[in-house]
């Protein structure tokens, strides 16, 4: 029997491919663009097809808009104007309602309250979470933009994850990252996950094209400069080929700068065969 | 105060315009072919520069330019300026302000180039020649004016393409922006403005972009065709060429045309194919003989 369209529900296994939406506005998103495209669909497999390629193509106009503001939000020089914030991203929701007005505060605390927009402090929506929220807002018209609430722990966005080479790919929750072993790797098809600077961003040479991040699971940074835990071996492990680079003299070893730029040239090799856009 | 058919403050505008303008200053082979080198020029205008690229591209490969780039969108300079912030451009400013109001606030001779692209959409018939005229104003002796256009007119084997870009150059026309009722009929037109405020023209490049499936432009037309035209409805329907529904159906059978291809009389699709017109103009304002 033919499987009725109103019990199609997002499948778990692509929480990372809707980044940087939270399980909940994914969930919701999805429900929403199934009632306006039944008729588009032919069957599940191709509702979710289309149902990512249309978060694909927003969540890069999202990223292409926001970056500029969000790499900004640090700077104490930036004028406020130029800076991601509350104010930028009601303004930004704002264009999408008929009187394109900033939505008000009061809504937009109302919001905060319900778990649906998550800060970093008063006045600083974790960028991820305004980004989650455009997405939204450029996809669903009307005024049932939002679920009802969402729970506060629920975790921001999921990636994937691999603690081998050997390992099969998984699923993970973000926040699970810091308990994943030291040189495990991670990635997002979500470039936005760059502005924390443990991602690397994957773009193409000329900077036109963003296609997602990716990183080693321990990260430190380190006047303003990011360093992978990793070590020349496990490095190899990743990218057996790069084992030539770091055959040397032993009395001459490595330069931690040397052996991150190696770890950044795996990262973005690996980041190629797990990618689709790549 | 100029309008502007679409809604150029949301993100996906914003997003589709900084998109279009990185192709196009690949598709024109860099940011200024006409004179790659920025000999002579110290001082540029970027009217209507939208979200900045040209503005951002011109001032990190070429330091010892002073640009200026205006726009009527306060959220689209806000834009430009946080990107040229990030990229620690200290040779660039962004500016509010209507190109369509002239005079414009720039006193005589004050830049070395003008540079003005794709700016249909709100320009109107009377004001074409005006505009290049106070752009010979706004240059000093020896100056350049070049503006990129297109008309609104593209080769395609999409039905549905073809419909919306009529539908979209009737409404330019009833709006007052374009000359023809199929195309906009701007570019015949600007080498003659161009000698009539004083320029001598010295180039003009023809550009044939391939957007068929396939190519390195079909994402972009792909993007590009399906924001605008959803975007677009609004002004289809207020100048009366298209109902609401009309316009979505377009929209539809434009997004299967472009996806899946275009049906064929034996039941086949055969794949979408287009190309683009661009065209671009480099005129000189004669500087003074020396005696």
């Amino acid at each position: 029997m033919k499987q009725s369209r109103k019990t199609w529900t997002f499948p778990n296994a692509l929480y990372p491919e809707v980044a940087p939406l939270p399980v909940p506005l994914a969930q919701h998103l999805y429900h929403y663009w199934l009632q306006q495209h039944q008729h588009d669909v032919q069957d599940e497999v191709d509702a979710q097809a289309q149902f990512l390629l249309e978060v694909q193509e927003k969540r890069n106009n999202v990223y292409f808009v926001m970056d500029g503001f969000v790499r900004n939000r640090e700077h104490d020089t930036s004028p406020h104007r130029l800076r991601y914030s509350t104010q930028w991203l009601r303004e930004t929701l704002g264009k999408y309602t008929p009187t394109a007005q900033p939505i008000p505060s009061k809504t937009f605390n109302h919001w905060v309250s319900m778990g649906l927009v998550r800060n970093t402090r008063k006045g600083q929506p974790y960028p991820d979470s305004g980004a989650a929220l455009c997405i939204l807002r450029m996809s669903i018209e009307g005024t049932r933009l939002l679920p009802h609430a969402m729970p506060f722990d629920e975790p921001l966005w999921w990636c994937y994850a691999q603690d081998t080479l050997e390992a099969q790919p998984r699923m993970i929750p973000i926040t699970e990252i810091p308990r994943l072993p030291a040189s495990a790797v991670c990635w997002t098809p979500w470039a936005g996950a760059a502005w924390d600077e443990h991602w690397l961003l994957l773009s193409n040479p000329t900077g036109s094209e963003f296609y997602g991040a990716v990183r080693f699971a321990s990260a430190t940074t380190l006047h303003g400069s990011t360093y992978y835990n990793v070590s020349c071996d496990d490095i190899v492990s990743w990218r057996p080929a790069l084992q030539m680079s770091f055959t040397t003299d032993p009395a001459m070893p490595f330069r931690d700068d040397e052996i991150q730029a190696f770890a950044r040239i795996a990262l973005i090799q690996l980041a190629q065969t797990r990618i689709s856009l790549l | 105060m100029s309008q502007y058919y679409v809604d150029q403050e949301t993100i996906e505008e914003m997003s589709r315009l900084l998109q279009q303008s990185h192709f196009l200053i690949q598709q024109f082979g860099g940011v200024l072919a006409e004179r790659p080198s920025f000999a002579g020029i110290e001082r540029v205008l970027d009217l209507a520069c939208g979200p900045g690229q040209w503005v951002d591209e011109v001032a990190r490969s070429h330091p010892h330019v002073e640009l200026v780039g205006m726009d009527l969108s306060r959220r689209m300079i806000n834009f430009a300026a946080s990107k040229a912030f990030q990229d620690k451009l200290e040779n660039v400013t962004f500016e509010v302000g209507d190109a369509t109001q002239l005079p414009l606030r720039y006193a005589a001779g004050s830049f070395d180039l003008v540079n003005i692209s794709l700016i249909y959409a709100f320009m109107t018939r009377e004001l074409w020649p005006k505009l290049i005229a106070e752009c010979s104003r706004l240059l000093a002796p020896g100056g350049f004016l070049r503006i990129i256009q297109e008309d609104a007119n593209i080769l395609t084997n999409s039905p549905a393409l073809h419909q919306f870009h009529l539908l979209g150059s009737l409404a330019l026309q009833r709006e007052g922006a374009g000359f023809y009722s199929d195309q906009l009929g701007v570019i015949p037109r600007l080498p003659g403005m161009f000698q009539k405020a004083g320029f001598v023209v010295q180039s003009q490049l023809h550009h044939l972009v391939d957007v068929s499936l396939g190519t390195e432009g079909y994402r972009l037309a792909y993007t590009d065709y399906k924001l605008l035209l959803a975007n677009m409805r609004p002004f289809l329907v207020k100048w009366r060429v298209a109902t609401a529904e009309e316009a979505d159906d377009c929209y539809r059978r434009l997004l299967q045309e472009m996806r899946f291809g275009i049906p064929t009389q034996d039941g086949e699709r055969d794949p979408f194919t287009g190309l683009w017109h661009f065209y671009s103009i480099f005129g000189q304002k004669p500087a003074p003989l020396l005696h």
